[in-house]
């Protein structure tokens, strides 16, 4: 699917002969996208609490499973859907997917300090940005601004954390 | 039975995985179970906890307790005393708001009611009792088992 280029190519005819009218391809673009702070998706928690005096070990196994999807903000048409998903891609991680599902029985062990506890989130890591969109008319003004944020998973990992 | 709180003591005992529901003075109740002696009779309208769940959401050989608590808000489940050197609690959480889960810690496990089942492993001094306390804000649903070892 191509993707609707930030700036709309000019055109090389005017309407009159021997001038340089603008001509831009009308159509909704997205011309703004800002990367902001990845997130993690939690699709399984657990923990070890240790009320002892002496470290433990622990085992923390992944027994649930859940789907993280690339989810838009607002509701946009599907051809800037697709925008969102190529520009985030392109140019801020190329890990993204469009969906996830995190696997079953994925383990990680350890030691838990004394009088301790230790948290283990199973789940898809995400990342986030915002973005923003106009139209654009075939005489290259701009109206109907629009924008939001959106998110993709791109990696499945215990977060591990006291 | 408290009209305006829906206090339920749970006691549980170490070799018998059974669950009271029953009207009780305080927040905690400390009894020792029988094992012959039946469950208190339930409410109308109360959820009917049993000892294993149908859904198999924790596993069911060494429960300890199990309940489907969906209409309580703050209950104190007490003495907890693992065979070995630990136990297990199951929880989940909907409807939004948080849950927090006090095991005597420093800090209560907080976590949002967002649906994703948690589980947390208990480790304690051999022979040494826990008081659970469970808390939810905001509107929340829960249910909880409290099984035997790790998980």
């Amino acid at each position: 699917m191509p993707i609707p280029a930030p700036i709309p190519p000019k055109g090389e005819q005017g309407p009159e002969f021997g001038t340089q009218a603008e001509y831009c391809t009308p159509g909704t673009y997205l011309y703004s996208m800002t990367n902001t702070t990845n997130t993690f998706d939690a699709k399984f928690r657990t923990s070890v609490i240790n009320n002892t005096s002496s470290a433990k070990s622990f085992k923390f196994t992944a027994t649930k499973t859940g789907t993280t999807t690339f989810t838009v903000s607002v509701s946009v048409s599907a051809e800037l859907k697709a925008a969102i998903f190529a520009k985030m891609e392109a140019t801020i991680n190329a890990g993204v997917e469009q969906s996830n599902t995190t696997s079953y029985g994925v383990e990680v062990s350890g030691t838990v300090n004394a009088n301790s506890t230790l948290y283990g989130d199973y789940g898809n890591w995400k990342e986030n940005v915002s973005w923003k969109s106009h139209y654009v008319y075939s005489n290259c003004n701009t109206a109907s601004e629009n924008s939001g944020s959106a998110y993709a998973p791109y990696r499945e990992a215990w977060k591990l954390y006291y | 039975m408290r009209a305006s709180r829906s206090a339920v003591c749970l006691a549980i005992g170490m070799v018998v995985p059974l669950l009271l529901v029953s009207g009780c003075t305080g927040d905690t109740a400390r009894r020792s179970v029988a094992p012959s002696e039946p469950p208190s009779p339930t409410g109308p309208g109360r959820p009917s906890p049993t000892p294993e769940a149908p859904t198999g959401w924790f596993p069911a050989g060494r429960v300890l307790l199990a309940g489907p608590l969906a209409e309580q808000k703050d209950v104190t489940i007490a003495d907890v005393v693992p065979s070995g050197a630990s136990f297990t609690v199951y929880f989940v959480c909907t409807g939004g708001g948080r849950i927090a889960l006090d095991v005597q810690a420093a800090d209560p496990l907080r976590y949002p009611c967002d649906g994703v089942p948690n589980r947390s492993q208990v480790f304690v001094d051999k022979g040494v009792s826990t008081d659970l306390a469970v808390g939810v804000e905001g509107a929340a649903q829960w249910r909880l088992a409290v099984v035997d070892g790790a998980p």
